[in-house]
């Protein structure tokens, strides 16, 4: 880059230009139980279905907004307590512009939510001290008081400090017989020691008929390549 | 601090020391069914990539990056599910996180 400013790390790593977005913060609250999910659910861990565990009673939780409130390009990040497992769907109405993402987790407290956009321009700041950095546009791509996202790191890591997740995923429906459409879904387990990506199957099944599951009830195909990353979030200052 | 920059704040001073920021390098709008991009300033050692459906679908595509040839592709699924299921308009971000 020929003008402009850059930021290095203390490791010596490149995090931040005065040309590339970052991740605001627009928004973050709080899901509580909805209800207990009474039925048997399958979890296949392998795509060839050569075995699978089976969760029972799982609390849900429901995250609703609808389109507009929610954008596209709108990241919501979830909190993941040490040795808790979270499965995230989401599914919409495309003519209702009604979406809602449901979590499956172990907690049965409730669950923080932070959401975040790739912005290329930050609102201007209000306070006339602090540092702006603008880009070649003159927009302002960072401001001490801006909330963004200030420390990311990979999807899995050995920290136990890093505890909020945005995670996606590649994932197929197959058929079945209940209304299983419009799901995306990716599994993410803690532990105390690390973060751990399940490309997991997910899928419903009746105990009285999992020699069928195939086919007659829904399931999800997934390949492994869950992506995202994690984030360090201060929920106090955020 | 021995090098860097800090700024006060109303919530407290902020460095650079153990900033952290993921950077976009990369913000690709994928408008087909199957397909595949360059992406040269991408390195899968130092970030990743996340998948926005733009055009919201049922199923999503399979991506795969080759790190030597710097190319995302995208795919349907083995599986025999239809063209409908999934979306021709999509986003993938690059991110590097170091």
């Amino acid at each position: 880059m020929t003008y402009g400013a850059q930021i290095t790390n203390g490791n010596g790593d490149l995090v931040f230009t005065t040309e590339e977005p970052v991740f605001e913060v627009i928004g973050k609250g709080t899901v509580s139980l909805d209800f207990v999910f009474n039925a048997s659910v399958g979890i296949w861990p392998d795509p060839d279905y050569s075995s699978y565990s089976v969760e029972r009673n799982l609390p849900v939780y429901r995250n609703q907004n609808s389109i507009g409130d929610w954008d596209d390009d709108v990241l919501t990040l979830y909190e993941v307590n040490s040795g808790d497992r979270v499965y995230k769907w989401e599914s919409r109405n495309n003519s209702t512009g009604y979406r809602q993402q449901l979590l499956w987790s172990h907690n049965t407290g409730s669950v923080r939510y932070v959401q975040v956009r790739l912005a290329s321009s930050l609102p201007a700041p209000s306070t006339n001290y602090g540092m702006v950095f603008y880009n070649e546009s003159g927009a302002v791509t960072w401001s001490d008081s801006s909330k963004v996202l200030d420390n990311v790191l990979p999807l899995s890591i050995t920290s136990t400090t890093n505890r909020w997740f945005y995670w996606s995923g590649t994932v197929a429906r197959t058929g079945g017989t209940l209304s299983c459409g419009n799901f995306r879904v990716r599994g993410i387990r803690g532990s105390t020691s690390s973060f751990i990506k399940e490309a997991s199957d997910i899928g419903f099944l009746s105990p009285a008929n999992s020699s069928n599951r195939d086919t007659r009830y829904c399931g999800l195909t997934f390949d492994r390549s869950t992506h995202g990353f994690s984030a360090n979030i201060d929920w106090n200052s955020v | 601090m021995s090098y860097g920059f800090e700024v006060l704040t109303s919530a407290g001073v902020k460095n650079t020391f153990g900033l952290n920021t993921a950077r976009a390098v990369r913000i690709y709008n994928a408008t087909t069914l199957s397909g595949s991009a360059s992406i040269p300033e991408f390195n899968s050692n130092n970030g990743d990539y996340i998948f926005l459906m733009v055009t919201y679908a049922v199923n999503q595509q399979v991506l795969v990056w080759n790190n030597t040839t710097k190319t995302i592709s995208w795919s349907k699924h083995s599986n025999s599910f239809p063209d409908s299921g999934y979306s021709s308009n999509f986003s993938i971000i690059f991110f590097h996180y170091k």
